[in-house]
Formats: C-alpha cells, sequence, structure tokens
C-alpha cells in the first residue's frame, strides 16, 4: 500500500469536504486560519481541474469550439514590475502606513503609497504634519531646514524622506 | 486573485449554446428567458466560463456552472462550480455589444460594471450624483464630459455588486473620492486607466478600491470599473 499516495488523497479528500462546508468557513473568523484554508482551496482546485478528479477525470474540449475574442488582454494590462526596494525602505513603508492608519481611522488597505495625502486621501495638512512628527520622533529624524510638506504628498514620498536620513 | 474576460455579445451568441452551456444552464436558457435575454445570458456565460479558465485553462467547459449563492451573507450572488466545488465569486456585466465577467478565487467582495458612453439627461446627474462629483462632471466638456459621467456610474454599480446590493441602494450614498487634478492626469482623449477610491455612506462606512478603463469595440466608447471592497481589520464583510 503506498502510504504516501492514501495520506494525500485523505487529506485531499478532507480539505474537499472543507470546499463545500459553508459553515465551516463561516466559523473560520481567524484571519490566520482563513488564510491557509484559502491557499489549501488554491490547491485543491488546482487539483481538481487538472485532471486529479474526485469525481472523474475532466478534459477540455475548447480546443475544438472556436470561443470569441477576449478583449480583456488589451484593455487590462497588467502593471509594469517595478523594483522591490530595500528591505529598510519596506520596513519604513509599513510603519508610515501603520501610524497613517492610527491617526487618520482608515484601514491599510486603503493606504496606497502612490495616493496623494490629501487630493486622493483627504487628508489635511494638520493630520500630515501630526504624522510626520510621530514619525520624525520613532526615527530621531531631525527636520531639515528648509523641509516643506509639498516634497512628502504621498506615502512613498514619506517613506523615501525618512530613508534619506534614517 | 482575479481573472476578467470581456468579449462580444454578438460574437458569442454565434456559438451553439449546447456546447457551452451545461444542462441546466441549457435549460433555463431554452425555457426561462425572453429572446431579448438570451444573447445577453449566453455571452455572460460565456465570459464567466473565460475568466475562468484563464485560472483553470484545463476545465470542461460544461462541467463549469454558474450559480447564485442561496444561504448566507453572499446569498444571491453568482459563484463558479465546477464538478459541484465552488470555487470562487464571479460577477457579470453587459452593454451594448459587450459582455464582462470577473472571478475572483477569493472571497473578497469584488465586482464589475460596464457601460456604453453616451449623453444623459442632466435629470440623471441630479437624481443619482452627489454635489461633488457634479462639480467633478462640470469641469468637463464634450464627450469627455459623458464619459466622466458614465465612469462614475459604473463606479456606483460595482461598489454596489460587490457588497451584493446590486441597485437596491441609493446612488447617492455611493460617493467616488476622486478629484479634477487625478482625473485629469489620467484621462488622454477619451482613454482612460485610473485607480482611485470610493465610499458607501451607511452605519459603518464602507471603502473599496477602484480600477476604471475605457475601451472603444466597434466605434462605441466603453467604460469598464473593477471595485473590491476594503475589509475593515481584517474582516472579509
Amino acid at each position: 500500500m503506498n502510504t504516501t499516495n492514501n495520506t494525500n488523497a485523505f487529506e485531499i479528500a478532507l480539505l474537499s469536504t472543507v470546499l463545500n462546508n459553508d459553515k465551516f468557513n463561516e466559523m473560520s473568523k481567524d484571519q490566520d486560519f482563513q488564510e491557509y484554508v484559502l491557499a489549501q482551496k488554491e490547491i485543491i482546485s488546482r487539483l481538481l481541474v487538472s485532471g486529479y478528479n474526485l469525481a472523474g477525470n475532466s478534459k477540455s474540449i475548447t480546443h475544438n469550439i472556436e470561443m470569441p475574442h477576449d478583449l480583456a488582454e488589451e484593455i487590462i494590462k497588467p502593471e509594469p514590475k517595478t523594483e522591490v526596494p530595500a528591505s529598510s525602505e519596506i520596513d519604513i513603508l509599513s510603519d508610515v502606513t501603520n501610524i497613517c492608519s492610527e491617526i487618520t481611522g482608515y484601514p491599510k488597505e486603503m493606504l496606497e503609497p502612490e495616493l496623494d495625502l490629501e487630493a486622493d486621501l483627504g487628508i489635511d495638512t494638520v493630520k500630515q504634519m501630526e504624522i510626520l512628527s510621530i514619525l520624525r520622533d520613532k526615527y530621531n529624524h531631525r527636520i531639515e531646514e528648509h523641509f516643506t510638506l509639498s516634497e512628502t504628498p504621498t506615502l512613498s514620498d514619506v517613506t523615501q524622506y525618512l530613508s534619506r536620513v534614517h | 486573485m482575479q481573472h476578467v474576460s470581456i468579449i462580444s455579445i454578438d460574437k458569442a451568441n454565434k456559438l451553439i449554446p449546447n456546447q457551452v452551456l451545461n444542462s441546466h444552464e441549457f435549460e433555463y436558457f431554452n425555457k426561462s428567458l425572453s429572446s431579448f435575454r438570451k444573447s445577453d445570458y449566453l455571452a455572460g456565460r460565456i465570459a464567466s466560463k473565460m475568466a475562468f479558465l484563464k485560472y483553470n485553462q484545463f476545465a470542461d467547459l460544461k462541467k463549469i456552472k454558474v450559480l447564485n449563492e442561496q444561504f448566507g451573507p453572499h446569498k444571491g450572488r453568482p459563484h463558479i462550480y465546477f464538478n459541484n466545488h465552488k470555487l470562487g465569486l464571479i460577477s457579470i456585466g453587459h452593454s451594448g455589444d459587450l459582455a464582462c465577467a470577473l472571478y475572483a478565487l477569493d472571497k473578497s467582495p469584488i465586482a464589475i460594471d460596464i457601460e456604453y458612453v453616451t449623453k444623459r439627461d442632466n435629470s440623471f446627474l441630479l437624481y443619482n450624483y452627489t454635489e461633488q462629483e457634479i462639480n467633478l462632471i462640470k469641469q468637463f466638456t464634450g464627450q469627455q464630459r459623458n464619459l466622466v459621467i458614465t465612469l462614475l456610474w459604473t463606479a456606483k454599480e460595482s461598489m454596489s455588486k460587490s457588497i451584493g446590493k446590486g441597485l437596491s441602494l441609493n446612488t447617492k450614498k455611493l460617493e467616488i473620492n476622486l478629484n479634477q487634478k487625478k482625473l485629469s492626469t489620467h484621462l488622454i482623449d477619451t482613454y482612460i486607466k485610473i485607480k482611485y477610491q470610493g465610499q458607501y455612506t451607511c452605519n459603518t462606512n464602507q471603502y473599496f478600491n477602484l480600477q476604471s478603463y475605457t475601451t472603444n469595440f466597434n466605434n462605441q466608447l466603453y467604460c469598464i470599473t473593477i471595485s473590491k471592497l476594503i475589509p475593515n481589520n481584517g474582516e472579509i464583510i
């Protein structure tokens, strides 16, 4: 008996019930567990449609059907890949986002780095100064003599500003 | 993670329905729909399956089902089922000659809307747009103004669809946070690709990330918006 195959089959059978068990999913309020289940669902769904099918084999018949041209590829182009910043800048951005979220009450997911703090997020100059003050204090950052708020219109700009002298 | 498909309704209706619909969908298509609705339904189903196929390219078309949730917080919202396993959310839109579908694997409330751009009566603005939005619209003229009106409308409708409310919400409570400066920066003639936010003003305000695009198809301009609800404190609403 192939123990590995049986173990995999058991795990897959167990997880396939998870896919259909709405009550189980509703009860899973824990964020970490939600992410774990989602990761398993992704694996299972790929297995189900690639041939490892608990209800029988699947096969594609789209090759025999001339599907209409999909315009989405031309309209919704993926964003170009940007260079991943050094880890310290990522940590600073995380700090900046957290503090901005605390002060404004906005959820972190809303605070995209390239959004204009005032124009896009409605964060007035007083709040921006408050956020910067907290961050400067945290990073022992001295105010540069000629600093103006216009130098940091976005969270990304705030991050780069702090990174310059961190 | 999401996948989008946008297709011509006319081209989709050149396919043979029972080649792409499963038995339940085909029965519904034949018996329950008016001839007017048949073409939209078939195109919407094909777009949904094509969006799903971008995620799982080996799937059998007829084994992919789009069914509305029967119970729970997502009641009424369509989901993708494959071999009787629920595998994610689907959102469908139609306008003019285009049908679109968005497939999302996870449970995040997300939706898509598409509308063709045309001139609307002033009363349409007065009843459906906030003062802030009307002031924004007034900054533009001609076809650009028509486009902005349509863009804001698709944003409102996609936000509403993403939380499962369709058009049952007061559209003035679905407000778009977008200023003239940013909009002008991203609007070149009648082409736009832009990310911004929206808000549903209710007891606990709900915020959305929005992405809008335009496309010209068969000499008709369309606007497409994808809306994703931002969870509060990590909780999926």
